[in-house]
């Protein structure tokens, strides 16, 4: 689905990414990668994975958006370097056409220098025209003329649907200042944000997005 | 005769019962057992002065350490806190009067580190505890010196152990303790349940034949049904009781103490602040207990009850147990107790002096529960208690235990292996299961990974250990049974800790929002970590929080005794029939005419359409516990003639199955939706237990240590190890579908919620009869109830993405968008 920012097209993608077409950056929030394998380093006996699902899925939009950046709204990695990561490190390394950028989350405590090996830019935000800012979350003092793109959130909207049966699905909150994208990573949760009135809320059934009235 | 009882029955000018001098003989020979004596009457000394007596007999014997330094003699562990300290206060009295030497200490949660310090460099001679407190010592270092001239246990209460995980834990605790002294004692003290001989072998143990010595006494109740002025005005559903009230203050007052139960706690704080605003003058002498407030408070309302101070005090099961309070003359019980065993232990809260009359009130909170009345009656007339149900094949305890083990002295895996097989808990299971829980510590689970990088437990020779100081604290952390959603202290802002609230609730609530907790009003200031800090408020309204969990269903016992009562209603002898039955005549009449009021050997079926959807309403009478998966099986039938997804509420009379689209129903159907052809394959297919068990799991995650709460005072920084148990059962459904601790959730699910013999059962009575089915324009008052239920289960065999599919076909209709 298209919709438009500030006079930029940005398209919502139903993979729980966004892809701006003519820049070609494609966006992508609260990966978590490594979270399993960090619980098993800390003695959690979290199963193993034979498939890393989330990084195949990143891996086909890249094929199919051919994007020139993929920018990382923080949390890319879950806490700590471990195996997981490694892999990812490894797969990103065969696309040296592709700037990868992170800006930073409250769980991307891997230092600095350790991204600059893995070819990572790192910043806290990556403006784009139009006074669109790309981040993790919103800053504690919000420049009025900006526009927010972010994660942290992890958003999900609930509805009843007939027969009173609840769901929960991820979705794309759109605010007069800000969109706040889906989490990426399979394995890590909803929030149900406070949603208002004016708000947009762009929730993702299977392979669709659609817009639910507030 | 036993000399210290003797002297000390003559100074106080007692009696002893019969059974209290058979506990002092079998103690004296060095025999175990089971005693089973009704609250009030001395079960506490009939085992005590066995204990002193065995002590003071045996004071001779070399000590065999060289520092000649008494190690500890007795253990004795209680469910609750509260019950710890009067028992410790009535032992102590003891020695006092007694001019005894025998110390006695107190260990709890509350108690502390410099108190638990001097308990492990002096030990006392008798250490009152509870069954998390006994594992944390076997925690720690040095713990088999400790317990190294053990010899006598009791266990207080153990009927309410015994239907918990928490029995586990004092199942494991003795077959080590066990291990350490093979001549060990063990006591018992059980109040009257259905399977008594049974939990006498499970706390034994096998190996261990021991004595059942019962108290005889028979304790008096008198029940009363709390009856509405006129039934119109009395609602049809509903789970309050407010409409009620009024009837309830010329009991307080006429009353010297009055407990009022409910069954929840959000339940207690809406009575306690509908009395007070009922009866203002209560202010002051009525207080709130419930297990969410804080220790502090929930002390001083123990003893304000205790020193006669407290006219009402408001309360849930966190008052059920134990300590006595003699001041206490009337008991009222809001909404069903649910089962008869807690009905007469609520209802021996009052009279609790030996030979006093027990007096309960009951008071429904709508029509049909009025019914409940009668039935309960009947059930305390015929002694129907029930069973208590052990938990067996608990691997999430067995993982934490052998955790337990290694984080303080290590273990040899075959050596425990022997100990734990003689348990009850674990004597089915095999080597190769006790291996995997091993493998679950030791390397994560079965699935071997060069990348992995699990880490936990080492072996060094044949012993297991864990090394890393972190995971050590981590574990002594969690140790214990009982997993609780994430909970806020509520505080004020000057720092007075209040109690604790789940994170759920706070998170809906905005700085200055006003809310009800602990009986007063209360306004949001910020929450800062977990820590909410509130000042008092002056506003009459406000949000009343609610906890998960806490929800029992009734027992299979009290649905008998509610189909019996239901033979009565038809009974043409109006004379014998019971206050509430003759009660209820207009409602039944109303039944009757909007629908159809079931004889004995009918089942009625109603159908109605509304906008909500399609309902239909089947009136089994089969209790709670039987009609949850009774439903499933029913829905799995329904939808194999069509594919739908029903909504699925039940209550201790029926089921509603409620779907979006039409239910096929003809003559035909129904009949075979009750057949008992197939009937097992059914049920093994049928019943979807994914729902049930990934609820099952999130206790099972946090017994086993999957799910980490948190240091205290420092929970952020657990924050990278957090995730729900449903994350996890996600995961293991995905990638490691016979994973023992998701076994062992189906395994729960079917013993405990869906009680499958049960079922079986019902399906077989309900075989025998003739269906009525009713297309109904408006709901009927059977139906009400059923209607109204909020907590509801799905079904389904659509699948997912169709699920969603239909979700966008309702949203593209207009009426969607209101």
């Amino acid at each position: 689905m298209t919709i438009t920012i500030r006079g930029t097209e940005v398209l919502l993608l139903p993979q729980k990414a966004v892809f701006f077409p003519l820049k070609k950056i494609l966006v992508i929030a609260d990966m978590h990668i490594g979270k399993l394998v960090h619980f098993r380093r800390k003695g959690i006996f979290a199963p193993l994975r034979k498939t890393n699902e989330d990084l195949e899925m990143m891996l086909s939009l890249i094929r199919k958006f051919q994007p020139t950046e993929v920018v990382f709204l923080g949390d890319l990695f879950h806490s700590e370097i471990n195996s997981e990561c490694g892999h990812f490190i490894k797969t990103i390394e065969h696309f040296p056409e592709i700037r990868f950028t992170l800006t930073k989350g409250n769980h991307d405590i891997i230092p600095d220098a350790l991204f600059k090996e893995t070819g990572i830019e790192i910043t806290d935000e990556r403006l784009l025209d139009n006074h669109l800012v790309l981040r993790h979350q919103l800053p504690e003092k919000r420049h009025e003329e900006f526009f927010y793109i972010i994660g942290h959130i992890h958003p999900g909207y609930r509805f009843q649907g007939k027969g009173r049966q609840r769901y929960s699905l991820p979705c794309f909150h759109l605010t007069n200042h800000s969109l706040t994208l889906p989490a990426f990573g399979i394995h890590t949760g909803m929030a149900i944000p406070d949603f208002l009135n004016s708000d947009e809320i762009y929730v993702i059934m299977n392979e669709e997005i659609i817009r639910m009235p507030c | 005769m036993n000399l210290l009882a003797e002297q000390w029955f003559k100074q106080k000018d007692w009696q002893p019962y019969a059974f209290q001098q058979a506990t002092w003989k079998h103690i004296a020979k060095g025999k175990s057992g089971l005693l089973n004596a009704p609250t009030g009457f001395g079960k506490t000394m009939a085992v005590w002065f066995g204990v002193l007596e065995h002590y003071y007999e045996k004071e001779n014997y070399p000590l065999s350490d060289k520092r000649k330094k008494r190690k500890l003699h007795c253990l004795w562990i209680t469910p609750l806190r509260a019950l710890s300290k009067e028992i410790h206060s009535a032992t102590n009295t003891v020695s006092d009067e007694l001019g005894l030497d025998y110390r006695i200490g107190l260990r709890t949660g509350d108690t502390l580190a410099s108190e638990r310090k001097k308990q492990k460099a002096t030990p006392p001679h008798a250490l009152i505890t509870t069954p998390e407190s006994v594992h944390i010592i076997l925690a720690t270092k040095g713990y088999m010196d400790y317990f190294g001239e053990l010899s006598i246990i009791v266990v207080d209460e153990w009927h309410e152990l015994m239907g918990s995980k928490r029995g586990v834990l004092v199942e494991l605790a003795l077959s080590r303790l066990k291990a350490l002294n093979p001549k060990l004692i063990i006591w018992g003290i059980s109040a009257t349940i259905g399977n008594l001989k049974e939990a006498k072998n499970i706390l034994l143990g096998n190996v261990n034949t021991g004595v059942l010595v019962r108290a005889d006494i028979d304790k008096k109740i008198e029940v009363h049904t709390i009856l509405p002025d006129t039934l119109e005005k009395f609602p049809w559903a509903g789970h309050m009781g407010l409409s009620l009230a009024e009837k309830v203050l010329p009991l307080i007052r006429q009353g010297r103490s009055t407990l009022l139960f409910t069954n929840t706690r959000a339940q207690a704080e809406i009575w306690y602040h509908h009395l007070l605003s009922l009866s203002p003058e209560l202010a002051g002498v009525m207080a709130l207990h419930h297990g969410s407030l804080s220790q502090e408070l929930r002390n001083w309302v123990e003893e304000a009850l205790h020193d006669g101070i407290l006219k009402l005090v408001v309360c849930t099961s966190s008052l059920d147990l134990g300590v006595d309070f003699r001041p206490v003359d009337t008991v009222i019980q809001v909404g069903s107790p649910k089962g008869i065993a807690r009905f007469l232990q609520r209802a021996g809260r009052s009279g609790h002096q030996p030979g006093a009359l027990s007096t309960i009130y009951f008071l429904p909170t709508h029509s049909l529960e009025i019914m409940e009345g009668a039935s309960l009656k009947y059930a305390v007339s015929k002694k129907m208690v029930e069973d208590r149900i052990p938990f067996i094949r608990s691997f999430d305890i067995l993982i934490q235990y052998l955790l337990t083990l290694a984080v303080s002295e290590g273990f040899n895996a075959t050596i425990i292996f022997e100990e734990v097989i003689k348990t009850h808990c674990y004597q089915s299971i095999s080597r190769e299961e006790f291996d995997d829980c091993l493998l679950i510590i030791l390397k994560g689970g079965k699935t071997l990974d060069a990348y992995d990088e699990f880490y936990k437990l080492e072996k060094v020779g044949e012993i297991y250990k864990v090394t890393d100081k972190r995971i050590a604290l981590r574990h002594r952390l969690s140790i214990g049974t009982i997993v609780s959603d994430a909970m806020m202290q509520v505080k004020f802002l000057r720092g007075t800790y209040l109690g604790s609230i789940e994170e759920w609730f706070i998170s809906r609530l905005k700085p200055g929002d006003t809310f009800w907790f602990s009986g007063r009003s209360l306004e949001l200031v910020r929450v800062k970590h977990m820590q909410v800090l509130v000042r008092a408020s002056q506003k009459k309204r406000g949000a009343i929080p609610s906890w998960m969990g806490g929800r029992f269903p009734i027992s299979v016992n009290l649905g008998a005794a509610l189909r019996h009562i239901f033979k009565e209603v038809h009974s043409p002898d109006e004379e014998n029939k019971s206050l509430e039955v003759r009660f209820l005549a207009p409602l039944f009449d109303t039944q009757s005419r909007k629908s159809y009021l079931p004889k004995e050997n009918e089942l009625l079926i109603e159908y109605i359409q509304t906008k909500y959807g399609h309902h239909l309403f089947i009136y089994t009478f089969e209790g709670k516990f039987v009609h949850e998966g009774m439903a499933a099986v029913l829905a799995y039938r329904l939808s194999k003639i069509k594919p739908l997804t029903f909504s699925i509420a039940t209550n201790e009379y029926g089921i509603e199955l409620l779907s979006d689209e039409t239910i096929p129903i003809s003559d035909d159907i129904l009949a075979a939706l009750f057949s008992l052809q197939r009937l097992h394959e059914d049920i093994q297919h049928g019943i979807n237990t994914t729902e049930m068990a990934r609820r099952q799991f999130r206790e099972i995650a946090g017994i086993s240590g999957l799910v980490f709460k948190g240091y205290p005072k420092n929970q952020l920084k657990a924050r990278h190890l957090q995730a729900n148990a449903g994350l996890f059962f996600s995961v293991f459904e995905d990638y490691e579908k016979d994973n023992l601790l998701l076994r062992q959730a189906y395994d729960e699910v079917f013993t405990f919620q869906l009680e499958i013999s049960r079922m079986y059962a019902a399906f077989q009575r309900i075989a025998t009869h003739k269906i009525v089915l009713k297309t109904l324009k408006s709901l009927s008052p059977f139906s009400f109830p059923l209607f109204t239920e909020s907590f509801r289960q799905k079904y389904s065999n659509e699948d997912w993405r169709s699920r969603i599919e239909k979700i966008k076909r309702q949203l593209e209709q207009d009426d969607y968008y209101h």
